[in-house]
């Protein structure tokens, strides 16, 4: 199996995970948002169809953007009153999907792990310091929670995240 | 200012046609400027939003402490010791 990064050589077209928004976002709008730099993403091809590199069937996908949180500061005392955010790098794994005719081998977990390790080596040059997750409807948060991934405190409740030194202990090869 | 290449052709109730015209008109804009700007505002206020995530005031210390964390996630050490899917 293969993790690499989109091309135009790849065939995207017929892509199937079962939510149209996230077949149409990788065949009409994946290469577009990569070229103009506001996304990147990452394709699993299986290796045994002798496809060359950076191309052959998408069997999975996932795209990753370089996100921030923002922590809203608040002074001590009894009238708190915001005075500035702190801006925290981050991660954003805002797509991840496989094709239906591949469910129930793993490949979801395999695109997560290998977008994890692209993630903490993005990290040796960016800091990074978390990790976060758009889980799409209830079904891919519990999926995502399934992995260790949990609600941020006081964030927004489709986002679920990890701290990027929790994800190096885990993943540490 | 960027020429205007591409065509929009949409439909719309007749409620929700004359409530753009009648806000357009108030804009003192053309029907076409006026959903072409606010929609391309909208459509960057809500990619800005996509790549920023709000911590609410008063949780800064849970976040910061969580943020220090470094203790490994079990269910994430199961993931990284998961075998390469075999599609064949």
């Amino acid at each position: 199996m293969r993790f690499e990064p989109l091309t135009e050589q790849h065939e995207a077209e017929g892509f199937s995970c079962g939510e149209a928004s996230l077949d149409r976002w990788l065949t009409d709008h994946a290469l577009t948002n990569q070229r103009r730099s506001l996304s990147r993403t990452f394709v699993a091809v299986d290796d045994t169809g002798g496809h060359p590199a950076g191309a052959g069937p998408v069997a999975g996908y996932v795209t990753l953007v370089a996100a921030a949180i923002e922590v809203a500061q608040l002074p001590g005392g009894e009238r708190r009153s915001l005075v500035g955010l702190d801006e925290i790098g981050a991660a954003l794994i805002a797509r991840l999907a496989r094709d239906r005719q591949h469910a129930q081998r793993g490949l979801g977990a395999w695109l997560l792990q290998q977008a994890l390790h692209r993630i903490i080596d993005a990290d040796e040059h960016l800091a990074i310091r978390a990790v976060i997750v758009d889980a799409l409807n209830e079904r891919a948060a519990t999926w995502y929670q399934s992995w260790g991934f949990r609600p941020l405190p006081g964030g927004p409740a489709d986002r679920l995240w990890l701290p990027i030194k929790r994800v190096r202990s885990s993943l540490r090869r | 200012m960027s020429t205007l290449t591409r065509r929009f052709e949409f439909r719309a109730t007749d409620e929700d046609y004359e409530l753009i015209c009648q806000a357009a008109a108030e804009a003192g804009l053309s029907l076409s400027d006026y959903i072409r700007s606010r929609t391309v505002e909208d459509a960057r206020r809500e990619l800005a939003d996509r790549r920023r995530v709000r911590i609410a005031p008063g949780y800064a210390e849970a976040f910061y402490a969580a943020l220090e964390d470094a203790s490994p996630v079990s269910e994430l050490q199961r993931l990284a010791d998961l075998p390469e899917p075999d599609l064949s």
